[in-house]
């Protein structure tokens, strides 16, 4: 490895320098502050070094088992941006947990590495460590609490994860076996689709999403649809992008799998009164259409895989920001002894908390595709790539869905305008600062690729081209 | 300089914004200065343009701008673009200051009201649609604007809303408008099927090749966009919102109601006046339709007991004036016609908000009176702008903008003498009834006390607005008085020439002559009949049959009545039988599906792990056995 390939990791090493600094930070001398001024400045400074001197990386491979073409590095500045906003949101939170703090930041830390290193995978060992840095560190933030509604939702998705994982490893071995190496192929492909399908949440393995969302922390539940979901999203497609996948049964398997998700994310979302949950259901029918686009890569070649590769991109960035910020409402209203999830609890927020209330609205707005959100243009390019595809079919079902979608952000929406006798928990009069500026940075960013997605567009196509470069 | 013009539309959106986020932790006087400042802003930046529009641009004269694109997708897109030529120039220097000043003269005359926030961030917004408006360089954002403006017009009319008939008002308001609207947008789909694109100049400019002269799909097209253009600017069949409307604050009947947004629908028409020419019917109609308004509207006036409903009436009435002028083709005309409305009328309303909120909310014109020495500046700027308004020759605005109006009518080979016939009538009107204003409200005895006298906020506004209605027309004076066109030359990049330059002098002396004593003998039966002898318009109306006319006038010519018995009733009837059709039972079938899933989905969640790792292991066997089995 020579030093301009050591130079092309610094991003990923820095995220570990900083959890290095963390860990003996918190054995020797507790203080909250400074783990979380340590832990924000890591992510601030990886995030400064990307942009200042990303374009200085020149190698597209750093070694056998990393890539970090411009779209690894678009994405770990990305997921450094996510984890920046967890921690901010998280801070109000962890501020009163009577136990130790600092791990939590320093678990929040790891996922991201995680994430990264996910992103910027380039071959087995390398996705299934970054995989597993990611699982590991989730399995501790969402029990981190140690309540029983923690513990509970932390052993399911232990077992249930590694459960997963097992058929993963599974077929990365018979791809081994195939081929001798750890490069990404199409062997073993039905069993490493059920891993990734699990970390993603689709039906059918979708059903620890609602147990697990309800049950974990609000800002573990903000990380886990935000930069876990990101983070195999974005294999999923390089995956994609590098392997033959040209037997027919890949494609049908999709084409199942996101209509199932479509229906049943859709459907059980409907009556829910558990926001957490509702968000969890709505995740899984956001994945189904994420899954629409990566069924029409079935008639293309590289040229239209470039576009439909940035739309899955665009989609992707846009709801891991709107989970985050929906996710970092809730936050506002819970404590670690205290989960604010029940719509009732929302009853009458226009009246008591407009400034919150009209955020939730706009980040359930984005989550519905209203126009002038970037989740109106998600939708609309879904749609126009479909069209272009003349899959009408999926389109039809697609539509029907996003109908029935709207039910139950409407119904949210709804909830916070009634009028409210008291029920409002009266926990903050006004929202902490950091939390704030994170919520802003969302909404600001979900507006501003509501009205221009083509600055964003522009980039994701840029750098889409590096996933096809072989 | 494209970035200055960017500023304009942004500057009211900005302050809307502030004032809605902000707004309630804001001081009075802070909100208000952000309200007017924005919009001052704005004006200032529309002025800095006239200068480097001149200079940078001498031939063309125009500024096509694209900021950036929104959709894109295969031969559509959407993009954020202006548009500046002489004719949105003049729309938007007329928007921003007329606005500016109503928005200063709203200081004073809203200063104890509750919702002043409110009240300038609905303005901003207004002002910001109204410029999206006139300013976009294709069809979406010219119909945001539009609709922005509606939105606003709506909001504003039911500021009031603890009262229910305000709230009526602003319903009855969308809702006549949103029946235009309707045959705009098919008119605009039209267009773009059409043309394949979104652009106003290049479908503009590719009409007059692909549609031939007096084909159907023009004369289609066109008839929609009439429809647009006449809901919105109130003219028949459409008319029937803009007397309701008054339930707004003064300053809005003034601002959206008078100067600017009902004027939408002339702009719509001169904007796209290309396709007009390509449908001589279609101008033909418009004519037709101006002529009508103006009657009725004006006979209308002549019997309101309300100060704001004779300013609606007459409102569209002179919308019906320019109205007729583009259906002649007299393109500059109207445009001239428009701009110095918009001064005198803004000027009548403000003037008559400046009675009203003297007297304390005292609306009713026989209430009134003897207000000419309590209020003199209200008085004699109120004058100018009556002046202007029933054209008293020579010495008002309206005088040369009417005239010219008149003189085309009469002239262009479109017009014909039985719509130059109404359109003198309607001069008659209009004096009679502005004067019948003037003398009940400031001559005479008075009957109301006066409350409380206008500041200086509202007062600078006024008299800065009468110098206008009486100075502004002489930016264009007819040939027998000068030949000066000033404001002919500025448009004339944007409409076609028009023949009547040439030709003798002498018709259009007579013309002005016969239109003068028109004007006048108004004026003098405005006098006999309100200040000289009251009893014997008294012995008039007491006669049934004209108390039977009356009685129909007051009512508006008894659309309301008419509307109701055919739309509105049977329209309930219909709604009340065919509550559950089967259409319904698409979508209600939709939902129960989705219901009766979820119940069957939710049966899955049981919570238990081991039924998870079974669905699991069920999926993977269902993938491993589509691997095995192609």
């Amino acid at each position: 490895m020579n030093t301009s390939e050591l130079f092309s990791l610094i991003p990923l090493m820095m995220v570990g320098g900083g959890i290095l600094i963390l860990i003996p930070v918190a054995a020797w001398k507790r203080n909250f502050q400074l783990a979380f001024a340590i832990s924000t400045t890591t992510i601030i400074f990886d995030l400064a070094f990307i942009f200042i001197k990303g374009s200085c990386i020149k190698v597209d491979r750093a070694s056998m088992l990393f890539k970090t073409d411009a779209c690894a590095l678009f994405f770990i500045g990305f997921f450094a941006f996510l984890a920046l906003g967890v921690l901010l949101i998280s801070y109000e939170y962890l501020k009163n947990f009577p136990g130790n703090k600092e791990e939590f930041l320093i678990l929040i830390l790891l996922g991201t590495l995680g994430g990264m290193v996910l992103a910027a995978s380039n071959h087995f060992a390398s996705f299934f460590l970054g995989l597993e840095i990611l699982s590991v560190s989730l399995y501790g933030l969402i029990a981190y609490f140690g309540r029983q509604p923690h513990l509970e939702a932390g052993v399911k998705y232990l077992i249930l994860a590694s459960a997963s994982s097992a058929f993963l490893l599974f077929g990365v071995a018979l791809n081994y076996a195939q081929c001798g190496r750890l490069i990404f192929s199409g062997y073993g492909l039905p069993l490493i689709f059920v891993g990734l399908f699990f970390k993603l949440a689709l039906v059918p393995f979708h059903l620890w999403t609602a147990d697990v969302y309800e049950g974990a922390p609000a800002p573990v539940t903000a990380f886990i649809a935000s930069i876990s979901k990101g983070a195999v999203g974005v294999f999923l497609l390089r995956y994609i992008a590098q392997g033959s996948m040209n037997s027919q049964l890949v494609w049908i398997t999709i084409a199942i799998v996101a209509i199932a998700s479509m229906f049943v994310g859709n459907a059980c979302a409907l009556l829910q009164n558990n926001i957490k949950r509702i968000l969890a259901y709505s995740s899984i029918a956001h994945i189904g259409y994420m899954m629409v686009i990566i069924y029409l890569f079935k008639n293309y070649g590289d040229v239209g895989g470039i576009r439909l590769s940035s739309i899955m991109f665009f989609y992707l960035i846009i709801y891991t920001l709107t989970n985050l910020g929906t996710f970092g409402i809730i936050t506002a209203y819970s404590r670690w002894n205290q989960e604010m999830a029940s719509l009732d609890d929302y009853r009458g927020l226009y009246w008591k908390q407009p400034v919150s209330a009209m955020f939730f609205t706009i980040f359930l707005f984005s989550l519905a595709g209203m126009p002038l959100t970037a989740g109106f243009v998600g939708k609309f390019l879904i749609f126009s790539a479909g069209i272009w595809s003349q899959c009408w079919w999926l389109l039809l079902i697609l539509v029907v869905n996003s109908v029935v979608g709207l039910y139950y952000y409407l119904r949210i929406i709804l909830t916070m305008s009634q009028e409210a006798e008291g029920r409002l928990v009266p926990l903050p009069v006004r929202l902490p600062v950091p939390l704030l500026i994170s919520l802003g940075l969302m909404l600001s960013a979900i507006l501003y690729l509501g009205i221009r997605p083509d600055s964003l567009l522009h980039w994701i196509q840029y750098f889409s081209q590096s996933l096809y470069s072989r | 300089m494209l970035y200055l013009l960017l500023l304009i539309p942004l500057m009211p959106l900005l302050g809307f914004i502030i004032l809605t986020f902000a707004g309630r932790r804001l001081p009075q006087s802070t909100a208000g200065m952000i309200g007017c400042g924005s919009v001052g802003l704005a004006m200032l930046s529309a002025f800095s343009l006239i200068l480097g529009f001149f200079t940078r641009h001498p031939e063309g004269h125009d500024i096509n701008q694209v900021y950036w694109t929104w959709l894109r997708a295969g031969g559509f897109s959407a993009d954020f673009g202006l548009y500046l030529d002489p004719l949105s120039l003049l729309m938007v220097l007329v928007v921003t200051a007329i606005g500016f000043l109503i928005h200063i003269y709203s200081l004073g005359y809203m200063a104890e009201d509750e919702g002043f926030r409110r009240f300038f961030a609905y303005m901003n917004l207004f002002v910001f649609s109204m410029l999206v408006l006139v300013l976009a360089d294709n069809l979406l954002l010219l119909y945001l604007g539009w609709e922005g403006v509606g939105l606003c017009s709506y909001l504003l009319i039911g500021f009031w809303y603890q009262d229910p008939a305000n709230g009526r008002a602003a319903r009855k308001a969308f809702i006549v408008t949103r029946v235009g609207d309707t045959g705009m947008a098919i008119g605009l789909f039209i267009l773009f099927y059409q043309f394949g694109t979104l652009n106003i100049q290049s479908i503009l400019h590719r009409a007059p090749n692909n549609w031939v002269m007096g084909s159907s799909i023009a004369f289609v097209v066109a008839v929609l966009l009439v429809m647009g253009a006449v809901g919105k600017s109130a003219q028949l069949p459409l008319q029937t919102w803009l007397p309701d409307a008054m339930a707004g604050p003064t300053p809005v009947s003034a601002l959206i109601h008078a100067a600017t947004m009902v004027t939408a629908g002339v702009y719509l028409i001169a904007r796209t006046h290309p396709i007009f020419l390509l449908s001589p019917a279609a101008m033909h109609l418009v004519a037709v339709i101006g002529t009508i308004t103006l009657l009725l509207a004006g006979f209308s006036a002549l019997v309101q007991s309300d100060i704001k409903r004779v300013l609606a009436y007459s409102t569209i009435s002179q919308i019906g004036y320019m109205f007729l002028a583009l259906g002649v083709g007299a393109w500059s005309a109207t445009m001239f016609h428009f701009m110095t409305h918009a001064f005198f009328k803004a000027l009548l309303f403000l003037g008559a908000g400046a009675v009203i909120h003297a007297l304390h909310h005292e609306q009713n014109l026989f209430r009134m009176g003897g207000l000419k020495e309590k209020l003199p500046v209200v008085y004699f700027t109120f004058l100018a702008g009556a002046a202007s308004l029933s054209a008293l020759p020579l010495i008002s605005a309206g005088f040369y903008s009417k005239d010219q109006i008149l003189w085309n009518v009469f002239s262009l080979p479109q017009g014909n003498y039985l719509l130059f016939a109404g359109a003198i009538l309607g001069a008659f009107l209009t004096a009679i009834y502005t004067f019948r204003m003037v003398f009940l409200v400031f001559w005479g005895t008075a009957r109301t006390e006066v409350s409380r006298l206008p500041g200086r906020t509202m007062t600078v506004p006024l008299v800065i607005l009468a110098v206008f209605a009486i100075a502004v027309g002489l930016i264009e004076l007819p040939r027998t008085m000068g030949n000066f066109s000033l404001f002919g030359n500025f448009m004339q990049s944007v409409f076609p020439k028009n023949a009547v330059e040439h030709g003798p002098i002498s018709p259009e002396l007579l013309v002005q002559l016969l239109s003068s004593v028109v004007i006048l003998s108004g004026l003098y039966a405005a006098y006999e009949l309100f200040v000289k002898n009251p009893q014997k318009l008294a012995a008039l109306l007491s006669r049934p049959l004209i108390k039977q006319i009356h009685l129909f006038w007051f009512s508006g010519w008894g659309f309301d009545w008419l509307y109701n018995l055919l739309f509105i009733r049977p329209l309930l009837f219909f709604v009340r039988i065919n509550k559950e059709d089967a259409v319904d039972k698409i979508y209600s079938g939709i939902a129960d599906i989705s219901c009766q899933l979820n119940r069957l989905l939710l049966r899955t969640q049981t919570g238990r792990i081991r039924w998870y790792v079974l669905a699991s292991v069920a999926g993977a066997i269902l993938f491993l056995a589509l691997a095995v089995s192609l």
